[in-house]
């Protein structure tokens, strides 16, 4: 008999052999529902990280609208720029303006609702909506609405990713830092402060200068800190660089005190140098770096010269209040120029320092 | 006789449990399937309230609020919430891919309708729910 008519004819392990196919099946099944589990699990993980990629984008999004917020105005045309730097990640699509009147001054337009903004054409359209990465003053054209006419505007860039970026128009203004004890003066390049530590005076034979904002009367030299506060150029005071002050109860003209800039190794009224213009001996300022001003770019500039380029101290011997004036004559950028530092107030008392009264 | 007792037990069992096996996985496959399915489908809306505004008019008070679809399928808005109130009346709005839309009936919500008071100044948080259960709540200055 052959080995295969045995087996088709033998009884034993039939069982088994059923048994046994039956369980591969149900593993294979089992593995068969483990692959698809997979499978679905793969294509899930796909669009978790799909979408947190976009998410990651959007979050990425930095547009930083530009102080003023509004540029080149023509309400003739009725357009104006929007300017922003992009300093996020990625670009950035505009894909709706919002303006809301918030503030109506002159112009009832954009109240309650809002004036909205979509891609040119349309009536009240914007044209640059795509803002590529790392781009400062990025000029974003409207058209069809000017919001220069005084009201107070909200605007609001939408972006497509759902981003939103709002500024105000016109430019809040900055809050004071009084409270932080800075008090500080800018015009041109020039920073003069007059906090109390940096406003100073000696009198005498005084070697360590005090607050100038309550002093005894007398002869006395004004030391004032300035910093250079311009990045492209350094800063050289010229002779002609002075204060004018005047007490307060005077009556007419005549009674101001005059005094010019001093030499640095100024000390007192007992230690005066003429200020003399040539390198080495004249107040040159340094150019500010990108942080802000250095200690090259800033000086403390002694006043008391009875004239240009000659010594002296200023004569405020009167008790008083004291209008200020102080003028300072540079040269910037090769070329010279000039500036008025106005109404500073200080007061001469016999009870000083004690000026409180 | 043996043989053919344990081969009628074997095949009973195995199929009992091939039946088993069968309706299991099967249930399995439906549940985690509609779970992966519905969840990555989910996953891909992606609602932006772009803006909301609220104004008086007379005794009545209004709001509009700008929905914008920034994900990569549609979406339908099932309800709107204003201050946690449900909106009542809302009717379903579809928004399609990178659409904008204002939403509710003529692109106006009623808040007075709503029993929603209006005060210049005060907070007020608008909550937008999808049919497939994305909520998005965002809260603005009337």
């Amino acid at each position: 008999m052959s080995a295969y008519k045995r087996l088709a004819h033998s009884k034993k392990g039939m069982s088994s052999i059923f048994g046994g196919l039956f369980f591969i099946i149900i593993l294979l099944m089992g593995f068969n529902v483990m692959v698809w589990g997979f499978v679905q699990y793969d294509a899930y993980n796909h669009v978790i990280t799909s979408m947190s990629q976009r998410d990651q984008q959007a979050i990425s999004e930095n547009i930083v609208p530009v102080n003023p917020g509004g540029a080149n105005f023509n309400n003739v045309n009725n357009t104006f720029d929007i300017v922003v730097n992009n300093l996020g990640g990625v670009s950035v699509s505009i894909s709706r303006i919002y303006i809301l009147n918030i503030s109506p001054t002159n112009s009832p337009q954009c109240q309650l609702t809002p004036c909205i903004l979509n891609p040119a054409p349309s009536t009240m359209s914007f044209t640059g909506a795509n803002i590529p990465v790392g781009v400062i003053n990025y000029h974003i054209h409207v058209q069809g609405i000017t919001i220069n006419d005084n009201s107070g505007y909200k605007v609001i860039l939408a972006s497509t990713r759902g981003r939103e970026f709002t500024f105000f128009y016109p430019w809040p203004l900055a809050p004071t830092t009084g409270g932080t004890g800075l008090f500080v003066t800018n015009i041109g390049p020039l920073a003069i402060y007059f906090d109390f530590k940096s406003f100073n005076y000696t009198q005498g034979t005084q070697s360590t200068s005090q607050s100038a904002f309550c002093m005894p009367p007398g002869n006395t030299i004004i030391w004032v800190k300035i910093s250079n506060t311009a990045t492209d150029s350094d800063v050289r005071l010229l002779s002609p660089t002075m204060m004018e002050m005047q007490p307060y109860s005077a009556n007419g003209f005549g009674q101001f005190v005059r005094v010019w800039i001093e030499d640095n190794r100024t000390i007192n009224p007992a230690v005066t140098f003429p200020y003399v213009y040539a390198p080495g001996t004249w107040y040159d300022l340094s150019a500010a770096s990108p942080n802000g001003p250095t200690s090259a770019s800033s000086a403390i500039v002694k006043f008391g010269g009875s004239s240009q380029n000659a010594g002296g101290s200023a004569g405020l011997t009167a008790r008083d209040n004291w209008i200020t004036f102080i003028g300072f004559y540079y040269l910037y950028r090769g070329q010279a120029q000039g500036e008025t530092i106005p109404f500073m107030d200080f007061q001469t008392s016999n009870s000083a320092p004690n000026c409180v009264a | 006789m043996a043989n053919l007792t344990m081969l009628v037990i074997v095949v009973v069992l195995s199929s009992m449990l091939f039946i088993w096996a069968v309706s299991s996985f099967g249930a399995y496959q439906g549940g985690a399937g509609y779970w992966f399915s519905s969840r990555s489908i989910a996953n891909q809306e992606r609602v932006s309230v772009e803006g909301a505004y609220f104004y008086p008019q007379g005794s009545s008070s209004f709001a509009i609020v700008y929905v914008r679809n920034v994900g990569t399928i549609p979406f339908t808005i099932a309800s709107v919430y204003i201050n946690s109130t449900l909106y009542s009346g809302f009717t379903p709005q579809q928004i399609n891919v990178t659409q904008v839309a204002p939403i509710g009936p003529s692109g106006v919500l009623c808040m007075s309708c709503q029993g929603q008071s209006f005060r210049s100044g005060n907070t007020q948080t608008v909550t937008v729910a999808t049919q497939r259960g994305t909520v998005v709540t965002t809260t603005w200055v009337s």
